[in-house]
């Protein structure tokens, strides 16, 4: 079943790997064949009939890629005159039925009916007869269902019998009356339901939560990484107006695979949350960020040797390595705070984690064992007035601040809180830094699993507010311990990464789309 | 604000589609009609269940059996509804989703509201060439009701459906388990009259 196969793709040498299936080979050598019911994450189905190769010397004029195994010394030839009008008649069919609505559809535009019609497609339909108009409904509250547009490739029913392994979906009823539909009381309702959506080649398949939202080509894409747990799946956040208007999976085989969450494409409405922080603020009132800054140094230098630093689990790399810097500049003593676990759920072939936090491997690295990972001696110490100040970088959403932190800090003298959301320590800081939510900064987070992805921008911060390394490099600066004047995030990585050992060899550019683990060598 | 229009139908109620027309289909299937009766728990008896157990063993499979426990879902309750579907799915360990698909994919089981007697019509193409048309025509005037429809006195539910395997005998109509073959209308006639009892 292993080890290389010699075949050409339309007259080029294509090395396959034994077991691979033509269309796998075709696409992985850069060759285009059009295909909709194929998925490289799920089972071969073999029903859109689109994929169609010809394969020099076999009797079949032609054949799907998707259910030929390749063999040594094939010759497989995809764009001859056999192939194009296969293909054309394929599509008339799949579009006979179609209602062709697309200045109505949010599929548009990233549409392969769409594609493959102008690139493959005749140009006119000869069907004359009236079409079949199946169901257009909800079948879960996040995915919507337009029979119409459906061409039954199943990629969806496959998915949620293989990763989600919940089996929601089926085909109901038979030939041109095929169409997907849930068992009645049984809705789509599983947290892996979103990914029907992304997978779906046509319009059928649509989000509630984007339903009409946007053209999509409007939107501009940014890759970056989940927050919502410490999986960290690579995403793709598109933004338009200021806006993140949605999420998608973006493919990773060492991490999410080409799937993701429902949680995380939903966990992001406190990005534009009325409750954001836009600017600093002096004990309570507005301010500018530059004054509050200096007051902040002063503050934490008259408490020199009793400064508490606090960094969250949500804070980057470079972030969490500057609040290291200036805890040793002052003095003072690091600890990391988390948000507690939400339960993880584990799918067949896929993993949420329990762990609600998107860089408490990272965190951790850069403190290390003296700065981590429990709070708890640096709160005693704060309760007992043994630590006199605090700086509390923290940046979680949704996150109820325990009681013992509170507490803690109500007794220190000076508290000076980084943070993007209003909440209780925003309310009980003498001084408060209006920070960056993950999708408005650069950085690296590190996985459960140790990997190291990069942040990307895709969001200005909201107002006056600023990235956290900005901030931390500005506080290092006005207590005279930053010389590099202000630098991004990659520099700032560097720094940290030549410091840390965990993060040896590791920079943002060598990072690239899919990120690397922490600690390895450099792949040969 | 998004605008009104927008909004996709609530329902699922035919609706025209396109230029040239086009409308939802009828209810051909049963598929609505199964939807829309109102879910009855389904439990076998014991004697039921070992006989489920021993259908079971003839596959390598569990799912393989699910074709003849629908058989016997159908004997036990009188028809194949959604709790039957569920108690099947769960018998041999699928999704009720993947019953729902395989069971409608079928013409041949009894939906709820079927009546005492399933007539099924072949249509395809060596019953057409034999005469299954006129054979349709005289039983659906005779009755009195379409494709998939049930005479208003619950005696007969006529519906057409794809090839049942005879066409050495064609045309051919299925009533309850019984073929009457090489058809015409006459002898339409003569099967109202006799076992229809109309």
């Amino acid at each position: 079943m292993s080890g290389a196969v010699n075949m050409t793709v339309d007259g080029r040498p294509v090395q396959a790997r034994g077991g691979q299936n033509v269309l796998g080979a075709c696409l992985e050598a850069g060759v285009h064949v059009p295909h909709y019911c194929y998925h490289p994450g799920l089972s071969v189905a073999g029903n859109c009939r689109m994929c169609m190769v010809e394969i020099e010397g076999q009797r079949t004029p032609t054949v799907t890629g998707c259910t030929t195994p390749v063999a040594e010394g094939m010759a497989v030839r995809t764009s001859t005159p056999k192939v194009r009008a296969a293909q054309e008649a394929v599509l008339e069919y799949l579009l006979a039925n179609h209602p062709l609505d697309c200045p109505v559809c949010d599929q548009a535009g990233e549409c392969d009916l769409q594609d493959f019609s102008f690139r493959h497609g005749r140009g006119q339909g000869r069907f004359h007869e009236e079409k079949v108009v199946k169901h257009i409904k909800d079948l879960g509250p996040r995915v919507k269902f337009w029979g119409t547009r459906c061409i039954v490739c199943t990629r969806c029913v496959r998915f949620c019998q293989e990763v989600s392994g919940t089996g929601e979906l089926s085909v109901i009823e038979r030939g041109d009356h095929s169409v997907i539909d849930t068992f009645p009381g049984i809705p789509l309702d599983n947290e892996l339901a979103g990914n029907t959506v992304d997978i779906c080649p046509v319009g059928a398949l649509l989000s509630s939560d984007f339903l009409y939202r946007a053209r999509v080509w409007f939107l501009r894409a940014t890759p970056t990484v989940c927050a919502t747990c410490s999986k960290g799946c690579d995403i793709t956040v598109e933004t338009l107006e200021g806006e993140v208007q949605r999420v998608r999976p973006r493919p990773n085989p060492d991490v999410n695979e080409w799937w993701m969450c429902d949680r995380g494409r939903h966990d992001l409405d406190y990005v534009a949350s009325p409750d954001r922080l836009a600017s600093a603020l002096l004990e309570g009132g507005a301010s500018a960020t530059s004054d509050v800054v200096a007051r902040v140094a002063e503050s934490l230098r008259a408490h020199a040797g009793r400064v508490a630093v606090l960094v969250s689990a949500w804070q980057t790399v470079e972030a969490a390595w500057l609040a290291q810097r200036l805890a040793q500049a002052l003095g003072g003593r690091t600890a990391l705070v988390a948000r507690p676990d939400v339960p993880g759920r584990v799918y067949p072939r896929f993993r949420i984690e329990d762990d609600a936090n998107p860089n408490r491997a990272g965190v951790e690295r850069v403190l290390g064992p003296a700065g981590g990972p429990g709070a708890g001696a640096v709160l005693a110490d704060l309760t007992a007035g043994r630590l006199t100040a605090a700086l509390v970088l923290g940046g979680m959403p949704r996150w109820e601040p325990p009681p013992a932190l509170v507490a803690a800090l109500e007794r220190a003298r000076f508290v000076a809180v980084v943070d993007i959301l209003r909440g209780p320590l925003v309310d009980l800081a003498d001084a408060v830094l209006a920070g960056a939510a993950f999708v408005e900064k650069d950085g690296v987070y590190l996985n459960s699993a140790g990997r190291a992805q990069r942040l990307r921008r895709a969001l200005d911060p909201p107002g006056e507010a600023l990235c956290e390394e900005l901030l931390l490099q500005r506080l290092l600066a006005a207590l005279g311990h930053w010389e590099a004047g202000e630098v991004s995030a990659g520099a700032v990585f560097g720094m940290a990464a030549a410091a840390v050992p965990a993060l040896a060899g590791l920079d943002h550019q060598g990072l690239g789309e899919l990120g690397r683990l922490a600690g390895v060598a450099p792949s040969q | 604000m998004r605008p009104a229009w927008v909004e996709p139908a609530a329902s699922n109620q035919p609706q025209r589609y396109g230029p040239r027309g086009g409308t939802a289909h009828e209810d051909v299937f049963g598929t609505e009609r199964t939807r829309s009766a109102e879910e009855v728990p389904r439990r076998f008896s014991e004697a039921v269940r070992a006989e489920c157990e021993e259908i079971c063993g003839r596959y390598p499979q569990r799912r393989a059996a699910l074709l003849p426990l629908l058989r016997v879902a159908e004997r036990e309750f009188g028809c194949v509804d959604l709790g039957a579907m569920r108690l099947v799915a769960e018998v041999v360990d699928v999704s009720p989703a993947h019953v729902w698909g395989v069971f409608s994919f079928y013409t041949h089981y009894r939906r709820p509201g079927t009546g005492r007697h399933l007539v099924q019509v072949c249509r395809t193409l060596p019953c057409e060439l034999r005469g299954a048309r006129a054979v349709w025509e005289r039983l659906r005037s005779r009755l009195g009701v379409g494709d998939g429809e049930t005479t208003p006195d619950g005696r007969c539910t006529l519906k057409r459906v794809e090839c049942l395997g005879s066409c050495g005998t064609a045309p051919v109509v299925q009533v309850d388990d019984d073929y009457h073959e090489g058809l015409t209308p006459e002898a339409v006639d003569r099967l109202l009259a006799g076992v229809l009892g109309a």
